[in-house]
């Protein structure tokens, strides 16, 4: 068959797009070339809805950003995945930046933002330091799992007759009489309209389609999570700076604290942590906060963020009218997701009737868990076989890991990784060697040779 | 369901809590995750156990399965693939293959355990690659499913699970390239240093860290660096070495997250001498309470919580002043905490010392008295001591020190 | 010959020398560490445990005394090679393997649900 549309590229920006073009009645495929979606930039950020101070009036960024705040509410209930909104607040003793910053949030359009008193600062950030006099507090800013969002859009798409392929590394693309076929290693696939938001792959993908390449550029960002706790209760910024929006405390959706990230420009996509980026949270953390739960800590992570210049590029090739471009989605990347896929759909592509009901999806949870798997999290083999069993495949360890959480607590799945193995191996007819943590090669263990009678 | 004792978890301390509750005439029920009695016993399949408690060297399954037969000959009632979510007084949630189960009851006994401490406690540096795993992981890896985490391990850690999995990869044809430990010393038996790694010619480095897991998708090596005194890597010594997995031995840490927060202090859980917590009726023993160097000391510690559970749940159990145990800056802790004044018989401090001592005695002194002494040979930061003290000679709170 | 003995947890420090033509240990604080600073003069030995997988069950065993150390890889070999059988705990899989005077017990059964 044609699809009406192909979105390369499985991350947020992606997923959303492809969910909101089967809301308006349109076939569409989602390539994505990892073996599962939100791999990239998704999978690793602060995990907040933004209310949109931060962004620069006019821009892009600002638009999608209080557009994006406004309907992440309704979608997420409807896709049955948590968010909240817990509030944001920006604290430092430059009032007048704060101040301007204030201006730049009423110019945007965000509604409810607040200049508050040393006193209100204490009550919303209790474990504040002595030192920080101000804030300004955002109350529709909000949290979520930003890969359980995405692979909740995607999985409603499916459920609604779109198709996920995974694993699919366009080889090749060809045009012609208005169909595009893209060739992986052993499908094609064809269609008439393609979306390119492959993130860290935009160039790759836009050199396959013969239409503009832009000059991107990583920043890492590394994080420190901690345990569940109520060291923060709302998402604490410091005042920003040309390299983003700075290292914040923030709680995640799930409970956790989030502290980070650093910002490093890097010249190869690379997610290591350092030495460097940790005692920088650290240190800057330990400066701002006490009583800084550090004895929970449980993980470090990086994420990269990409990025084309100061703004979002969201617009159709001037060499093929066919083709809709969208690089340097960084942050407010997560939140301007569902404004950008409006923008798309119903402008660039001038999908203009309204959208279509779906089909729910089906949470993983249902209340009944089952024998109890990951002992941290309470995970059990019911809410595991769900999200194997869920419209788009999930056959990797993180990929299990992102939709319950088995294997996210205190014991980073030291109890429950092989369980979860076993369970994908009998869920795919897979060997238990077979069975990968997230990317092709990225194999749990191994054959003991010899060992097997 | 209602009953008299809940014992959580099945592991040696938890059987035999298990057992020794329902040696008081107390009904019992006894509660696991897992589809089997014995805890983390069942992946340690090396020998060395049961010396103290069975007087016979047995192996980690046959250890576990002498406490499982007494356990299934009695009729205390056993809750296996059931998962207890919630404790307060005289009353333990658990999700069970039938549903969630609320059971009534006059006594608790948790025997949960521990679990490794990971990557990121420990702040490893690097990706987060396949091939980093916690030695334990490791071992269930290998002896219940016969698969191996690569084929070039390096081991961060040297305590014993480290060790014990340094010989097991090496039997099973991996390479064991090199085992790093941060500190001066092993917190692992000498034995195992012997058996384990000095019979197979296993590099082991004192005063040295990984810095840096690096590779692509699965783990290719890693950087690794002598410390200072203060245990940060000196970048001048920093080497590479190729390996395809790295085990984590780090320490363990108790799972006592269970527990209401109100029983811990600092790192520890407050206990007096029968293993009774500050909430009245909530028990405690084995590796959730404190980390015990050989199953036969937690299986020896749930006995006494056990006892003492099922004492409280028939109101047999008799109110006693309490004391508190003081120590002195050479030990890192005593346990218990508090004691019961009791009449007569004898209980046991046990102790972790702070540093190396050679030729030294343990004493515990009430006021100016010196109420119990116990001479060692050489006392380790990694081998737990034990002294027995009579309750009769005590007039007041205990001081525990080493000295001469 | 300076070792440290494995019998118990204890790891006693073992200086073990031989004096006209008698093997002399010192250090050990009971018998079995004489017995075993001897035997690690002259032939060390090691109780073997390993563990088989089969498809639907796992099994562990251990030779039921010390064997030749540098025979474990080839005991190992050989265990590894046992046939698939119901076994009960206890019950002997090799046995004298290699000529050692050595059992291969089961010493435990795992089912892999």
């Amino acid at each position: 068959m044609v699809f009406d549309y192909a979105v390369i590229g499985g991350g947020i920006v992606g997923t959303s797009i492809f969910n909101k073009i089967i809301r308006k009645g349109k076939s569409c495929v989602l390539i994505e070339r990892e073996l599962d979606l939100s791999t990239g930039s998704t999978k690793a950020n602060s995990g907040l809805i933004h209310a949109g101070f931060d962004a620069k009036t006019g821009s892009l960024k600002a638009r999608f950003n209080v557009r994006g705040n406004d309907l992440v509410e309704d979608l997420a209930k409807q896709l049955k995945i948590p968010f909240k909104r817990t509030g944001a607040v920006v604290v430092g003793n430059d009032i007048e930046k704060l101040n301007a910053l204030y201006e730049r949030g009423i110019n945007n359009g965000v509604k409810d933002l607040k200049i508050v008193s040393t006193e209100e600062l204490r009550m919303l950030v209790p474990n504040l330091s002595e030192d920080i006099k101000y804030g300004l507090y955002a109350k529709t800013a909000g949290l979520i799992s930003p890969y359980m969002f995405a692979i909740a859009l995607a999985e409603e798409g499916v459920k609604n007759g779109g198709v996920v392929k995974l694993d699919f590394n366009i080889n090749k693309f060809t045009f012609s009489d208005g169909i595009f076929t893209m060739c992986g290693e052993d499908d094609e696939v064809a269609c008439k309209k393609v979306v390119n938001c492959a993130g860290a792959g935009f160039n790759e993908v836009s050199k396959l389609l013969n239409v503009e390449e832009f000059p991107i550029k990583f920043r890492r960002g590394e994080y420190i999570v901690i345990d569940k706790s109520d060291f923060v209760k709302l998402s604490v910024f410091p005042l920003p700076t040309a390299l983003g929006k700075g290292i914040l405390a923030t709680p995640t959706i799930d409970g956790n604290i989030l502290l980070g990230p650093t910002a490093e420009d890097i010249d190869d996509y690379d997610t290591e942590t350092t030495n460097n980026g940790i005692d920088k949270i650290l240190s800057y953390i330990k400066s701002t906060f006490k009583n800084v739960p550090l004895n929970k800590n449980i993980r470090q992570f990086s994420g990269i963020r990409v990025s084309v210049g100061d703004d979002f590029i969201v617009k159709k090739s001037d060499k093929n009218e066919n083709v809709v471009l969208i690089a340097g989605i960084n942050s407010p990347g997560l939140t301007s997701a569902p404004a950008i896929a409006e923008y798309v759909v119903e402008e660039l592509f001038c999908e203009k009737n309204k959208d279509i009901n779906l089909i729910p999806r089906d949470s993983y949870f249902q209340g009944d868990s089952g024998r109890i798997v990951c002992r941290c999290e309470k995970i059990g083999e019911n809410e595991i076989i769900r999200a194997l069993n869920s419209p788009v495949p999930c056959y990797t360890v993180d990929a299990v890991k992102r939709r319950v959480r088995a294997g996210m607590g205190r014991c980073q799945g030291g109890q429950c990784m092989i369980e979860v193995c076993k369970l994908i191996a009998k869920r795919y007819g897979l060997k238990l060697e077979d069975v990968k943590k997230e990317s092709k090669n990225s194999f749990v263990m191994f054959n003991g040779g010899t060992y097997e009678n | 369901m209602k009953t008299d004792v809940v014992v959580i978890g099945g592991g040696p301390s938890g059987m035999s809590a298990s057992l020794e509750a329902r040696k008081q005439g107390a009904k019992v029920v006894l509660i696991d995750v897992e589809s089997r009695l014995g805890g983390i016993l069942n992946q340690c399949i090396h020998n060395g156990f049961g010396l103290k408690h069975f007087k016979e060297e047995l192996t980690g399954p046959e250890f576990a399965n002498k406490l499982a037969e007494k356990v299934y000959q009695s009729d205390i009632t056993v809750l296996l693939k059931s998962y207890v979510n919630f404790i307060g007084k005289n009353i333990v949630y658990a999700i069970t293959p039938n549903g969630q189960e609320k059971i009534e009851c006059k006594a608790i006994v948790l025997c949960c355990g521990a679990r490794e401490r990971t990557a990121g406690e420990i702040y490893l540096k690097g990706k987060r690659l396949a091939g980093v795993y916690t030695a334990g992981t490791v071992q269930k890896m290998i002896n219940f499913y016969g698969k191996l985490p690569g084929k070039n391990a390096v081991i961060l850690g040297s305590g014993d699970i480290g060790l014990i999995m340094a010989r097991r990869l090496t039997l099973e044809g991996v390479k064991v390239k090199s085992i790093f430990e941060i500190m001066g010393h092993s917190s692992g038996l000498r034995r195992n240093i012997r058996q384990c790694v000095e019979d197979f010619e296993i590099p082991l480095l004192y005063n040295h860290t990984i810095t840096r897991v690096v590779g692509k998708e699965r783990v290719e090596g890693v950087y690794y660096a002598e410390v200072d005194e203060n245990r940060n890597p000196k970048p001048e010594t920093e080497k590479f070495i190729e390996c395809d997995c790295v085990l984590l031995s780090v320490g363990l840490i108790p799972e006592n997250s269970l527990l209401p927060e109100e029983t811990k202090r600092e790192k520890f859980v407050l206990v007096d001498d029968e293993r009774q917590t500050s909430v009245e009726g909530i028990f405690i023993s084995g590796n959730v309470l404190h980390i015990h160097d050989l199953a036969d000391n937690a299986t020896e510690e749930g006995e006494i919580a056990g006892k003492f559970a099922g004492l409280k749940a028939l109101n047999m159990s008799k109110r006693y002043e309490k004391v508190k145990v003081y120590f002195s800056a050479k030990i890192s802790y005593c346990m218990p905490q508090l004691i019961n004044k009791k009449e007569d018989g004898k209980f046991t401090i046990y102790l972790r010392a702070n540093d190396n001592f050679l030729k030294k005695y343990i004493v515990v002194k009430c006021g100016d008295v010196d109420i119990a002494r116990k001479f060692c040979i050489g006392i380790t930061t990694g081998e737990m001591q034990e002294i027995e003290v009579e309750y009769e000679k005590i007039k007041g709170d205990l001081f525990v020190d080493i000295g001469d | 010959m300076e070792t440290i003995c494995i019998c118990c947890p204890i790891g006693c420090r073992l200086s073990v020398k031989k004096e006209n033509g008698e093997i002399v240990v010192t250090g050990n604080t009971c018998p079995r560490g004489k017995e075993y600073g001897i035997s690690e003069f002259t032939l060390p030995k090691r109780v073997l445990t390993t563990s088989v997988v089969f498809n639907d069950f796992t099994l562990t065993m251990k030779t039921n005394i010390a064997i030749d150390k540098k025979l474990q890889n080839e005991a190992l070999k050989q265990i590894k090679s046992i046939y698939k059988k119901e076994y009960k705990i206890g019950d002997v899989v090799i046995k004298n393997i290699l000529d050692t005077g050595a059992d291969v017990v089961i010493t435990g059964k795992l089912l892999n649900v």
